[in-house]
């Protein structure tokens, strides 16, 4: 009895098979496992694939492109080109997986299932939960797509749910990058907003001890648009309606917000299925592979004895647990190898996009700060970022106010889909006759010069202010005041009393020579 | 509002009476549309006030901050009524299908649970006091098509409602506008664009209003009809009911899986997949919270 016991015991410490997925599908969506050693995210190609769930692409260990902040992203610049792509992936998951996603796949689902095994009183579904939920379809219509498409007629980009609500950006993202020491320098961008996401962060790690799938019951806009597609979705759970008493158990058993099994509100996990008297749950699709119908023709033909159905019945069954065993075997080798093969592919190939260089051709203008007698302030940006496009006016004003004594120089990041046209628009349209000075980065090395000053790891808005030797005085990470740049630039133009390159003080390494660097024109000048 | 019963005794569940909560609602809404138009006036009251009283000056960051204060609270208690007359719309087309009714001859409870997929607040027959009346699905279709109207009205009123909030919220909320160089125009330019949204708003929850009271009329009268004239008889219930309803899911699930992939497809072509890869090989310092 005792031995008993204590298999039962070490029986229910190992995962269930729904773990497991869950687990494996966390692993693989964050393949990219020295980005959390080195602090960087992945940069390769492979980032435009979506992932299922949600999973921030700032994440040191993210491979993919967490489908909401990309949709929201494409939204804000869907005057220019309708995000076709993003919109196709959301329907193939959804119409393919539904909400199976938030129940296997997602990695924070993971993370509330795990906080919630935490031995607490837990707060029980009610009338007042299934109100909530309507939240997250009220988070969906304003955060995710009316905000976005209302600054997109601004021409501002504002990710609203990704830069207001969403835990992972900050679980995954902000504190996957802070937590290494290489990235000390982003510690200066922490801010009210930082504030606002680590609390609200917080309240939910810490409700989801005791309320099951907080976030995804109340707050998920993703959960919300899959949960459209699940009396549709190919894979997923259903109800077989002749074979159902209407006892309620499934629904009193599941711990979500359902009012029957496979409705919106359903993650698809599968708890409900064993409850079932009557086993009127199943996995739909199943019956593709395995069709039921075999058992129920040699049940209802009359024509066999007893002994005769029960043979056959055993012969139909040895068939049927045959091949879910082949399919299990071959479902087991398939995921193996996919996830070993996504291991080496993103920790030992390197698939970065940007590089080191600059190597000059004569083709387009020379950057060099030292040559011009001026204090230089270099501002890195590019069209899509909004804090960017937030504090240009600054760099404006500084431009026309130290229009003798400072050179503004913009340099716009290298994008093959973006920008010339865009930047050009934006430019001619918000500084025409600006004393800036636009530029952009060569298209290969793909930001090299931002690379030179930053590493590879690309965070936009970054500022540079150098002094008329060419030396750097202040480095600005992240969006500034005008009050910020006027006294970095006020304390450049003080600098020349040092007369030569012996006088700078010592130890402080921010005293860099800025070496001479080919860029090129955004808008050409006219001949 | 009860029905009727066409065997008493013998049916034993009845829906839920929503009557109460479309009351709640229908009341929300008026205090939405008076809760507008106070503000309404209170904004042009206050802009006018500006105008008229500053001389060759007539605004300054200072004097429009101050009356922006004033007006502050009641933007946001309005902003709270549109959101919940809103939201209010969406939970009434989920309670609203516990209004269906229908007729039916001797059928055992579990069976029309299974087939009609009747909705209650509890579980049928089991003592709450619901009764309903069971139908042939021809009389059901046509009833849930009378659902359906009022479902469809409230969610275009919601999706109204959460639309013109945010766009009208969008030129009264941007303070670079009340700069000194155009501040005329860009107050003028606000009040121009937010009025007649909000006006819109009001108008619309008159006219969904009427539409729903309109379908409720209808369906009621319906039924009462049905009760009426309907004599018990044996009616078979319709196996190609569920079967219909499978072949529609099948040919729903061919399209959208058609689409998404023509879309995915048409997307790469156009380069969407390449701005995705520039957007997320950067850090998106405001996603992380950061800047």
């Amino acid at each position: 009895m005792i031995e008993m016991k204590i298999l039962q015991k070490l029986k229910s410490l190992l995962p269930t098979k729904r773990r497991l997925i869950q687990l494996y599908a966390a692993l693989l969506t964050n393949a990219n496992l020295k980005g959390y050693i080195s602090g960087k995210i992945y940069t390769g190609d492979l980032k435009g694939v979506c992932s299922p769930g949600l999973n921030c692409y700032s994440c040191p260990g993210a491979v993919g492109a967490c489908p909401l902040g990309s949709l929201q992203n494409s939204l804000s610049a869907a005057n220019k080109s309708f995000p076709f792509y993003v919109f196709g992936i959301l329907i193939l998951y959804g119409i393919i997986l539904g909400r199976w996603i938030c129940g296997f796949l997602c990695p924070f689902g993971l993370v509330q299932d795990l906080l919630h095994k935490i031995k607490t009183p837990k707060l029980k579904k009610s009338r007042i939960t299934k109100a909530l939920s309507v939240l997250k379809y009220v988070i969906l219509v304003l955060f995710v797509f009316i905000i976005p498409l209302a600054y997109m007629l601004k021409d501002f980009p504002l990710p609203a749910f990704c830069k207001y609500i969403c835990p992972a950006g900050t679980f995954g993202g902000a504190l996957g990058l802070l937590i290494n020491p290489s990235n000390s320098t982003l510690f200066e961008l922490l801010g009210p907003l930082f504030t606002w996401k680590f609390a609200l962060m917080c309240s939910i790690i810490v409700g989801a001890i005791f309320v099951y799938r907080i976030f995804c019951r109340f707050l998920c806009p993703l959960g919300a648009l899959y949960g459209l597609f699940n009396r549709f979705s190919v894979l997923g759970i259903k109800l077989e309606k002749p074979k159902c008493i209407d006892c309620g158990l499934c629904v009193a058993k599941c711990k979500m917000d359902i009012s029957e099994v496979g409705d919106r509100e359903c993650i698809m996990c599968g708890e409900c299925i064993s409850v079932c008297p009557t086993k009127a749950i199943t996995w739909r699709g199943s019956k593709i592979i395995l069709p039921e119908n075999e058992i129920e023709s040699v049940k209802a033909d009359e024509s066999l004895s007893d002994e005769e159905r029960e043979a056959k019945l055993m012969a139909v069954n040895k068939r049927r647990s045959t091949r879910v065993t082949v399919l299990r075997i071959v479902a087991a080798v398939l995921m193996i190898t996919t996830l070993a093969g996504a291991l080496y592919y993103y920790n030992f190939v390197d698939g970065s996009t940007s590089g080191e260089g600059g190597e000059a051709n004569g083709d387009g203008p020379t950057l060099d700060p030292a040559g011009t007698g001026k204090v230089t302030v270099i501002n890195f940006w590019y069209t899509d970022c909004s804090p960017c496009k937030q504090e240009l006016p600054h760099f404006n004003q500084i431009a026309s106010e130290y229009s003798d004594t400072v050179n503004v120089v913009t340099v716009h990041r290298s994008d093959e889909n973006l920008t010339n046209g865009e930047a050009v628009s934006y430019i001619n349209t918000n500084y025409p006759g600006s004393n800036m000075i636009f530029l952009k980065e060569k298209s290969n090395p793909k930001n090299a010069y931002y690379v030179h000053f930053f590493g590879e790891q690309l965070v936009y808005p970054n500022t540079v202010v150098v002094d008329q030797n060419g030396i750097i005085t202040k480095i600005f990470h992240g969006k500034i005041s005008y009050e910020e740049l006027k006294s970095a630039v006020d304390a450049a133009l003080l600098r020349p009393q040092f007369g030569n390159l012996d006088s700078y003080p010592t130890g402080n390494t921010e005293n860099l020579k800025v070496p001479a660097f080919e860029l090129e024109y955004v808008i050409p000048p006219e001949n | 509002m009860e029905i009727g019963c066409i065997h008493p005794g013998k049916v034993s569940v009845i829906l839920m009476n929503q009557e109460k909560l479309k009351n709640i609602y229908d009341k929300s809404r008026l205090i939405c549309s008076i809760m507008a138009a106070i503000a309404a006036v209170s904004y042009i009251i206050g802009v006018y006030h500006l105008y008229l009283t500053g001389g060759d000056m007539p605004y300054s960051r200072e004097r429009v901050g101050v009356y922006l204060l004033y007006l502050l609270p009641i933007s946001i208690l309005t902003v709270l009524a549109f959101i919940s007359s809103g939201v209010l719309a969406l939970a009434i087309t989920s309670a609203d299908k516990r209004l269906k009714a229908i007729i039916t001859p001797s059928v055992s409870m579990r069976k029309l649970y299974r087939r009609y997929r009747i909705s209650a607040f509890g579980k049928t027959g089991k003592g709450k006091g619901d009764k309903c009346l069971i139908a042939t699905p021809e009389v059901y279709d046509s009833i849930t098509s009378h659902h359906r109207t009022r479902v469809v009205a409230n969610i275009i009123y919601a999706t109204v409602n959460f639309v013109v909030l945010t766009l009208s919220l969008i030129p009264i909320l941007d303070t670079s506008a009340y700069t000194l160089e155009d501040l005329d125009g860009a107050v003028m330019r606000a009040c121009l664009f937010a009025l007649p949204l909000v006006f819109t708003l009001i108008g619309g929850a008159i006219i969904i209003r009427w539409v729903c009271e309109k379908s409720y009329v209808r369906e009621t009268e319906q039924l009462k009809e049905l009760i009426a004239t309907t004599t018990p008889t044996d009616v078979p219930l319709t196996p190609s009911y569920e079967n219909k309803k499978r072949l529609a899911i099948g040919i729903t699930r061919i399209a959208v899986l058609t689409l998404a992939v023509a879309l995915v497809i048409i997307g790469i072509a156009k380069g969407n997949l390449v701005g995705v890869i520039e957007k997320a090989v950067a850090i998106c310092s405001e996603c992380i919270g950061l800047g």
